[in-house]
């Protein structure tokens, strides 16, 4: 559905969702993008501190989803998982991880961008 | 480095497949996917997975288990984790019975599966290094390391090859330094003990005391100082091979001793009352000739027939002169590698100077003799003047040739290098040649000699 409604021009389409994400295989998920493909979507759902019983925090689920639009995105260039836990492309499996990122990729996921970026013809 | 490990899903669920493989793309590695167990034995034949997740229950054809036992069959160093839509304790144990590595219930939490994966990774990475490590070590001891073209030599090898897999005890006979530990070695990691302990002890080097604690260990208490009961040799050779080196020299109690241990394989702690069992493999190693010894009753008949059940007698250097140049050419290879310095190899005239000479410490005095040559070595080629001070020594005197002259001429050269040795001394120097000193005296004037 989000490739058929992606404007002609666009290389990369990401979703975002309040819904809760599950595959077939996994009980949850942040987010999810085809490894080096158009398509990746985020879900807020488990973003959001009431679901985990606590007051609201809108500045808090921004970051948050900043980290994982950048996650997913980055999977969408063909990065794989990082074993720092500070770059956005670090595996979170619990929200504690995701806060646990900084709102950008560490300094060898960003070279892989770039190179990557370069050899589609540049951005 | 992660690129390395390809992971296959198998389910018949497409979804399945495509979500799992999806997220394992996403954690960096390669994923193929199988819809059936058929499918799945293709891509095995023609993939080294390292990780196979496979559905437990699939319709028609194979089921998981059945997919699992035929991946092993063709991959038997793959892991197999089992996936099965329902918790059930039977299905588990089943899989983990027939081989599975672990198992996951569908949904599963995100984290679990990649703290899978890394963990089987961690442990398929140790087991491979660790396999390198072996190899490198076995391969130390092979018997293509035991260099010759001599054909006793290589009969000899090609015993040692007949006879690594039996348990019957080796006697090994040959001269020092002619390589009787590494005929024992070329043994024991050729045979079905190669995983196991190979023990060496030299009974030369031990009182009668310290060798029986040695070999057989003790009781606490047994005698002052055992502090605690302590293991002997032939405990830790458990299951493997005990080399018996110098075995001429033990006295005759513990030749008592060693010919219960081979007669029963069972023998008491110095100090204990309880009989241990061992399965080990004794090889024996002598440079004396132990049929002498039996006649001067030194050493015990009955013994020397137990041990004798194999021999192996490794001829010295000096009668496989054409392993020389080989030898020394290994030699220099890896000694040279070994202190760091750039040599390429043994000149003509000094492999000449080398098989000439009759290397009465055999290989191990040829290694020693390389090594120093190395050190002092000034360019890319050890020649002639490198083992110059080899032709000095006592074994190279054998070689010495009559020169082409009178008896006189031999006299007078015999009597002036007698001289120059005693430094002038007459009366040494007429011991030396073995007559009078007054007779000496006599040929220094019939010489014209002046010293």
């Amino acid at each position: 559905m989000l490739a058929q409604n992606a404007p002609p021009d666009a290389t990369r389409v990401l979703g975002v969702t309040d819904v809760d994400l599950a595959i077939p295989m996994l009980t949850f998920l942040f987010g999810q993008a085809h490894l080096d493909g158009p398509i990746a979507v985020v879900s807020l759902c488990r973003l959001h501190q009431e679901f985990y019983g606590l007051p609201a925090d809108e500045s808090l689920l921004r970051e948050r989803t900043v980290k994982e639009v950048l996650h997913e995105l980055g999977h969408t260039f063909g990065l794989a998982h990082c074993s720092d836990p500070k770059c956005a492309m670090s595996l979170a499996t619990h929200i504690e991880l995701v806060d646990g990122k900084e709102e950008q990729y560490c300094v060898r996921c960003g070279v892989r961008l770039v190179e990557r970026f370069t050899s589609l013809g540049g951005v | 480095m992660k690129k390395s490990w390809v992971i296959l899903v198998v389910d018949d669920e497409t979804v399945m497949c495509e979500s799992m493989a999806a997220w394992l793309r996403e954690d960096g590695y390669e994923v193929d996917t199988a819809s059936n167990g058929q499918k799945a034995l293709e891509l095995a034949k023609a993939t080294d997975y390292v990780i196979c997740f496979i559905d437990l229950k699939m319709p028609g054809g194979m089921d998981g288990i059945e997919t699992m036992m035929e991946i092993h069959r063709i991959r038997p160093d793959a892991s197999v984790i089992i996936i099965t839509a329902y918790a059930t304790v039977d299905t588990a144990i089943q899989a983990m019975k027939e081989g599975a590595q672990e198992y996951i219930v569908k949904p599963c939490n995100p984290q679990e599966i990649s703290m899978l994966v890394s963990r089987i990774l961690k442990l398929k990475k140790l087991q491979s290094e660790n396999a390198i490590l072996r190899k490198k070590i076995s391969r130390q001891y092979r018997h293509h390391d035991i260099i010759t073209k001599n054909p006793r030599m290589e009969e000899i090898l090609a015993l040692t090859r007949d006879i690594a897999s039996l348990r019957s005890t080796v006697l090994i006979r040959g001269e020092s330094g002619t390589g009787k530990e590494l005929v024992a070695r070329a043994i024991h990691f050729s045979g079905d003990r190669a995983a196991r302990p190979f023990i060496t002890v030299s009974c030369a080097a031990l009182t009668e005391t310290l060798l029986e604690s040695e070999l057989f260990g003790y009781e606490k208490g047994a005698f002052t100082g055992a502090a605690a009961q302590a293991k002997g040799k032939f405990e830790l050779a458990d299951g493997g091979t005990i080399l018996l080196d110098e075995i001429g020299d033990i006295s005759p109690k513990l030749q008592a001793d060693l010919l219960r241990v081979l007669q029963e394989r069972r023998f008491y702690r110095v100090g204990g009352n309880e009989e241990v069992e061992v399965d080990v493999r004794i090889i024996a190693a002598t440079n004396k000739n132990l049929a002498d010894e039996v006649k001067q009753g030194r050493f015990r008949e009955d013994l020397y027939y137990r041990l004798n059940v194999i021999e192996i007698r490794i001829p010295p250097l000096r009668e496989r002169r054409e392993d020389i140049p080989l030898l020394a050419e290994h030699f220099v290879q890896r000694i040279s590698c070994e202190l760091g310095k750039d040599i390429s190899g043994v000149s003509a005239a000094a492999l000449k100077l080398l098989i000439a000479y009759d290397w009465p410490g055999n290989v191990r005095e040829l290694e020693n003799v390389i090594e120093r040559a190395i050190v002092t070595c000034r360019n890319g080629t050890l020649d002639e003047q490198d083992f110059s001070w080899l032709q000095r020594s006592p074994g190279a005197s054998q070689n010495w040739e009559v020169p082409d002259v009178s008896l006189d001429e031999l006299e007078r050269k015999a009597i002036i290098a007698a001289l120059e040795r005693k430094h002038g001394n007459v009366k040494e120097a007429s011991a030396a040649l073995g007559i009078d000193r007054s007779t000496l005296y006599d040929k220094l004037k019939h010489y014209e000699i002046t010293h």
